[in-house]
């Protein structure tokens, strides 16, 4: 009937849909009627979110969240990259209704929801204030219900009253609501004497506006916080109750904070009263708020007045980060004498100049959060610390603490997203230093789709990040696009960062010409006086002399080798140049040598190259290549003398052979492998014509049939670290099954035989990341997919996609009913 | 920012309703925590002398058979 009649208008459209005539009509029972039906994530956008596309975003992920049961969202992030984010994960996330409850019809949010409806998404927009649809939702874009097609016949509200409710009392009922669903309701409960209606609202019931109540403000802000809403209760508490926001802001300032909601925050505490402006607390979060939202004028001097009679520690530090760093510094320590917390103890170890008496105390500070600090102060410590651990150049500890921040994140303590990504990137980029690349590419794309176009400067940390991960995995195309991008939107400050790694990838390239104006561009532009900025130059510049084997590069290469303020991916990539500079019989001081013999083959690749350049360089630090390296897994390619040669598919099934075969095959034995039982072998003629072809490219002796220089082999080293038990590192080499097309039985038994030992492996380890990345190679592996699921944390957005493939692979996999 | 200026847009964009020095509320559950919120006060009004003095009592013991 009614409802029915309305639910099948809706779910039946072709186009979003957009509801006017809200509430009294019984909008909020139609949207609550799907919800049962659907998955359906609702949410509201209220005044307070007007123009604030963050606090918009946290209402979509909090409802997309609760209806999908896992956490792919988070807070803090602008509803644009929510919806970057739902579009990535679309294929498993559908069916996914999204419905907005709101007054605001111009905000570019309902735009924006329109469009999503395209890429897959139902689409419900509630426009509660309106009586008519505003001008964009007409014109064919969305389907229209308004009052018209909500009002409820007579003859369905005879169905939908209670019993109660004598049969010639309906008409006049009907007549009085004019056929409002909700007044009718509302109505025929008091006749029938039914308690007052409960309205389904996006964050739980409402009571009937006839029954709303009118609540003490300080009763109202004490509910509020008993129901977790600290945002509402701090702004209820600004309003009319200004006495109680400085102990309401212990919980409320990390909540603003954690949601990204410092600017909102900024207006609040920008409106108390002179008498409430001045605690310790609310100076603390007036500095904090003020400077997210780039208005510190007022805040900094009632702050610096407080401290000259105050010793306030934790304002104290928070006061240290607003300074240049010397001055900065100095506060820094006075707060730390004067009291050692978690804040504290970060600033101090934020500012400290000597790295390691930085890291010794950032280890305290995350110690420290971990005993008496709240989740928020736990994963701001532990990020500090992984992000000098990863300038000191210890990557694998570094991608070790940035693991375990994530999981703080996942196992559900702290909801800033936008703080989580940047720990994504942070462990990318250590887990690549360190050559530890599995996982490293999906989490990196997932948090690259995000962030692009939405979230500028997280966009360009990523952008490099997956820039080095393409240096590694031999894709410098890639690299140079990304690398172009980045240089291309850089700040001048930031135009000598962006320039030496742009300089990097060109040198990769052979494009040294190119190089070279890139180098000039960033010297004539950094500024002398900017340590970092400077030096960032001299090593863009240095790079290219030294691939170049021009003279004079050496020694300005060992100055940025030697400074110790910069990091240590950059002091490498100083060092290994100079090594090439300086020629034979280089010397290397004691701690830049430590950091090139610490350099895993991987950070070697991001930091040097072309490898014809520094072959004999990495070969100090690790074993040298092999003048033949074979890839089977993925596209089938060798590499022979610094030229990459694209391998065709009977090519590449003979290069597996002989790799197999190190000490040679016969032809019969060659032709076992290559040609599957019922069909002709090959002539002696036809395999002699294809030994041939493959020896234009690679060297290939005479029968019994090998390679005649050293090779290496990824098909080789994967099952290496599988017996060794490195699973992680076995799957990070399975970019594909090996050669997927070939039929030849030596290929086909090696592809089963692999696939099956590594599933075995990863299953057996239980490792989240090699259990993921697995599960997305192969695609339909209902085990695998299974396995990934249970091993993922609560928080962890990969868990979204492995549930949604467990149950699509279930129901595929079901026998028919 | 100037009080009078962030006071203007705070109120123009609050999402709460005043009706004197009260505020109107819809949600249930908010509702039923500022019913609890009331009623911890009427039982804190109502505590024996001792316990709001400071002193509190100690608890009767369970009577043995």
């Amino acid at each position: 009937m009614w409802l029915e009649r309305l639910l099948g208008v809706i779910t039946g459209s072709d186009l979003p849909v957009v509801v006017t005539g809200g509430e009294p009509y019984g909008v909020p029972f139609l949207i609550e009627a799907m919800r049962a039906r659907t998955p359906l994530a609702w949410f509201e956008v209220g005044a307070d979110a007007r123009g604030d596309a963050v606090a918009q975003g946290n209402a979509l992920a909090r409802a997309v969240d609760g209806a999908i049961g896992t956490r792919l969202l988070g807070s803090a992030l602008p509803y644009q990259a929510q919806l970057a984010s739902l579009r990535h994960h679309g294929a498993d996330l559908r069916p996914l209704w999204l419905a907005l409850t709101t007054e605001l019809t111009s905000e570019p949010l309902l735009a924006d929801l329109l469009d999503l409806h395209r890429h897959g998404f139902g689409v419900l927009l509630d426009l509660r204030g309106a009586e008519a649809p505003p001008a964009w939702a007409r014109g064919g874009a969305a389907t229209l219900l308004g009052p018209a097609e909500l009002r409820l016949p007579r003859d369905e509200a005879e169905l939908l009253l209670p019993r109660a409710v004598p049969a010639d009392g309906l008409e006049a009922l009907w007549r009085a609501a004019d056929g409002r669903f909700t007044d009718l309701l509302r109505r025929a409960n008091r006749v029938a004497g039914i308690p007052a209606l409960s309205v389904p609202g996006p964050s739980g019931a409402l009571v009937d506006a006839e029954e709303a109540q009118l609540v003490d403000v300080a009763v109202a802000v004490q509910a509020l916080r008993r129901e977790g809403e600290l945002v509402a209760a701090l702004e209820l508490a600004t309003l009319k109750a200004p006495e109680l926001v400085d102990d309401l802001l212990k919980q409320a300032g990390p909540r603003y904070q954690e949601e990204g909601l410092l600017k909102r925050l900024h207006l609040l505490l920008s409106a108390l009263p002179e008498e409430h402006a001045h605690g310790e607390r609310v100076l603390e979060w007036r500095l904090v708020a003020g400077f997210a939202a780039g208005d510190v004028t007022t805040v900094l001097p009632d702050v610096d007045a407080y401290l000259a009679v105050h010793l306030a520690p934790e304002l104290r530090a928070r006061r240290a980060g607003a300074l240049p760093p010397e001055k900065g510094f100095a506060l820094a320590e006075q707060a730390l004498a004067a009291r050692r917390t978690p804040l504290t103890l970060w600033q101090y170890g934020r500012l400290h100049p000597d790295p390691e008496v930085a890291l010794q105390t950032l280890r305290e500070a995350v110690q420290l959060a971990d005993d008496v600090g709240g989740p928020f102060d736990l994963v701001r410590n532990a990020g500090m610390l992984v992000a000098q651990l990863f300038r000191v150049g210890d990557y694998e500890q570094a991608a070790r603490w940035a693991r375990w921040t994530l999981d703080v994140f996942d196992r559900g303590d702290v909801r800033d997203g936008a703080r989580r990504l940047q720990v994504v990137n942070d462990l990318a980029m250590a887990s690549i230093m360190s050559g530890d690349l599995v996982g490293v590419r999906g989490s990196l794309e997932s948090a690259q789709a995000i962030a692009e176009g939405n979230l500028p400067q997280l966009a360009v940390l990523l952008r490099g990040t997956l820039a080095g991960l393409e240096l590694v995995e031999g894709a410098p195309e890639a690299a140079l696009e990304l690398a172009l991008a980045n240089y291309h939107t850089s700040t001048r400050r930031s135009r000598a960062v962006h320039g030496q790694f742009l300089v990097r990838v060109l040198l990769e390239l052979g494009r040294r010409g190119e190089a070279r104006r890139v180098a000039d561009d960033v010297v004539a532009l950094a500024d002398e006086g900017r340590g970092f900025e400077w030096r960032m130059a001299q090593l863009a510049a240095g790079m290219v002399d030294a691939v170049e084997g021009k003279g004079g590069a050496a020694e300005r290469l060992l100055d940025v080798a030697l400074a110790r303020d910069l990091s240590a991916e950059h002091r490498l990539a100083a060092a290994l140049h100079y090594l090439v500079a300086a020629g034979d019989g280089a010397v290397l001081p004691d701690d830049v040598a430590a950091l090139v013999a610490g350099a895993s083959k991987a950070g070697l690749r991001v930091a040097s190259g072309p490898e014809e350049t520094f072959r004999g360089v990495w070969g100090v630090v690790v074993a040298p290549p092999a003048g033949l390296r074979l890839t089977l897994l993925g596209d089938p390619t060798a590499r022979f003398r610094g030229h990459a040669h694209a391998l065709p598919q009977r090519l590449a099934e003979v290069a597996t052979a002989l790799a197999h075969h190190p000490d040679g095959i016969e032809l019969d034995a060659l032709n076992v492998y290559l040609v599957p039982d019922g069909q002709a072998p090959l002539t002696k003629s036809g395999m002699r014509a294809m030994l041939t072809r493959l020896r234009k490219l690679l060297p290939v002796s005479d029968a019994p049939y090998r390679f005649e220089v050293p090779f290496d082999c990824d098909l080789l080293e994967l099952r290496a670290h599988l017996a060794k038990g490195e699973v992680r590192q076995a799957v990070a080499l399975y970019r594909s099954q090996l050669l997927p097309q070939s039929e030849a039985p030596g290929v086909v038994e090696e592809r089963l035989d692999l696939e099956e030992e590594l599933r075995q492996a990863a299953l057996g380890a239980g490792d989240p990341d090699a259990l993921f990345d697995l599960a997305q190679r192969l695609g339909d592996d209902l085990e695998c997919w299974e396995a990934a699921a249970a091993a993922l944390l609560a928080g962890d957005p990969r868990l979204t996609v492995a549930r949604a493939r467990v149950r699509r692979l279930a129901e595929a996999y079901a026998p028919p009913s | 920012m100037d009080r009078e200026e962030a006071l203007r847009q705070l109120k123009a964009t609050t999402q709460f309703t005043f009706v004197g020095d009260k505020v109107l509320l819809r949600q249930a559950s908010v509702l039923r925590a500022a019913a609890e919120v009331q009623l911890d006060a009427a039982r804190a009004a109502h505590v024996p002398g001792e316990m709001l003095r400071g002193g509190v009592r100690a608890p009767v013991a369970r009577p043995t058979a």
